[in-house]
């Protein structure tokens, strides 16, 4: 087992294209993925991230350094005074600042968390999502997805029938 | 809208140079297979593809939505069609939103997916009792059975319903819900037969898989044979009628943390000859017991409202917190009463 009492033991994070980044270990244990491989000691000095790409990466650990608990920040979140309940209003309104990107970097972050295993950020990444298409019409939803309606007419009929309560 | 033409401009949401990784989990095994199967036909502008996402992830997202909302998705085009069926809390609601005051939070701790299904999954439309009964038996024929969370009935339901309600039961257990909650009171006029509710149902190769179940009128038949509720942590009866061995099915649940016992009629003494090590909450009101006899050494809330009646908690050396109130209009002895 990696021993948390370290600190500041630093990991390095490599993207496929290439780009290193160092983080703390507590930052980067903030995706159960990475810290299973640490506590399996299959992390020496570096962990090759196969699927997120540097740009991805990057917001992955400004997420997770935002969100790591407050001893060992780096000194992003001066939370160490700061009232719990403050601090999770600050967070949201991180977190909404955060998520503030097109629906392509979100797409990229929801399948980013779900690799990592961030259960916060896939969380935040969903519920945006799912907030876009809440309380719009098809239309509308299909207009923000860029999704066409590829239906038959009688097709949908049929769906509509199979669950007529549901469109009443 | 807003986020339309933001995103027309965005890049591609899958740039070529990322999938040349071995996956090594599930996630990206799934990530792999859409590529070569549904990269395609993105003619203008990436669009939001669900089933691009990890499979796992897809039920996460969708349940985000109220069911109603979720199976709604089902017309926006063909591949949002089958999402609404991996939705993990069906929670069907016979009067919209009337009643507020039957559930709490606990309920939804076992719930691991973060979800938020207090106020967001309720059918939300009154229906009529048929209408009711059809909607659930089309959704539960539909729905893939998987990955549920939450099954939910609030429904005043008749003997004559029990059909049904078996049927229901069924889908519970063997999709494997972990909070089942039934509640069949009928509002419109007092009944004297409620429906039963065949505890035996829920077992699973000879425990259940439920850990959290709250019923409200419905008759229950509990032996000490029946099913072991070895992972139940919260178990809620109102207004149920108890036929048999109450005590004997509490044997069972040795993982239980809360219990509340309120408006139910059939427990002469509520004597729990086992220890109850898990039980932190017991509430016990509007029940008609001669004697609440009970071990357990966790319990931090205990609360009785009812008549005068002996009351005796063995090693409860956690009690935060006890409140019993006897209802004054009953009157009896002294009692023999010890804390």
């Amino acid at each position: 087992m990696a021993t948390r009492e370290a600190g500041k033991k630093m990991i390095m994070l490599k993207s496929p294209d290439g780009m290193e980044f160092e983080v703390e270990e507590a930052v980067a244990m903030e995706s159960q993925t990475i810290r299973k491989m640490i506590e399996d000691d299959c992390a020496d000095t570096a962990i090759l991230i196969p699927n997120i790409n540097s740009k991805i990466l990057s917001r992955v650990i400004e997420y997770c350094n935002k969100h790591v608990p407050t001893t060992g920040a780096t000194g992003a979140a001066a939370s160490d005074t700061v009232a719990p309940a403050a601090l999770a209003e600050d967070l949201k309104i991180w977190d909404a600042e955060f998520i503030k990107v097109n629906r392509a970097t979100r797409f990229d972050l929801i399948q980013a968390a779900s690799y990592l295993n961030i259960k916060g950020l896939l969380d935040l990444t969903s519920q945006t999502t799912i907030d876009t298409i809440s309380d719009n019409s098809l239309e509308e939803i299909r207009s923000f997805l860029s999704t066409k309606n590829d239906y038959l007419p009688e097709e949908e009929q049929t769906i509509r029938r199979e669950n007529q309560w549901a469109f009443q | 809208m807003a986020g339309a033409g933001e995103d027309e401009a965005a890049p591609p949401p899958h740039p070529p140079s990322l999938d040349r990784q071995q996956p090594m989990e599930e996630a990206l095994a799934a990530a792999k297979r859409r590529r070569s199967e549904h990269y395609h036909g993105v003619a203008d502008g990436p669009s939001f593809r669900m089933e691009d996402l990890p499979a796992e992830v897809q039920p996460v997202i969708i349940s985000l939505l109220p069911l109603k909302e979720a199976v709604r998705t089902s017309i926006v085009s063909r591949s949002w069609r089958m999402l609404w069926r991996f939705h993990c809390d069906l929670c069907f609601n016979e009067r919209g939103d009337v009643d507020s005051n039957t559930d709490d939070n606990s309920a939804d701790q076992v719930n691991g997916t973060g979800t938020n299904d207090q106020s967001t999954n309720q059918c939300g439309t009154k229906i009529t009792r048929a209408k009711f009964i059809e909607t659930v038996n089309s959704v539960i024929q539909q729905h893939s059975g998987v990955g549920i969370n939450k099954f939910s009935i609030k429904c005043g339901l008749l003997i004559e319903d029990s059909e049904h309600l078996d049927r229901w039961i069924e889908f519970a257990a063997s999709s494997k819900a972990k909070t089942i909650d039934f509640d069949l009171k009928i509002f419109d006029y007092p009944v004297e037969e409620v429906p039963h509710f065949p505890l035996e149902a829920l077992d699973a190769q000879g425990s259940s898989l439920v850990q959290s179940l709250s019923l409200a009128s419905v008759s229950i038949k509990p032996s000490s044979g029946i099913c072991r509720f070895t992972i139940l942590r919260r178990l809620v009866l109102k207004s149920v009628q108890i036929f048999g061995d109450f005590p004997g099915l509490l044997a069972n649940c040795s993982r239980l943390e809360d219990l509340e016992i309120i408006r139910c009629s059939g427990v002469d003494d509520f004597i729990v000859p086992n220890r109850l090590d898990k039980l932190q909450n017991l509430l016990i009101a509007g029940t008609d017991v001669q004697m609440v006899v009970i071990h357990a050494a966790d319990l931090a809330h205990f609360e009785y409202e009812g008549r005068l009646i002996p009351i005796v908690l063995h090693g409860c050396s956690k009690l935060e917190k006890a409140t019993i109130a006897f209802d004054p209009l009953i009157l009896m002895h002294w009692p023999m009463h010890s804390i």
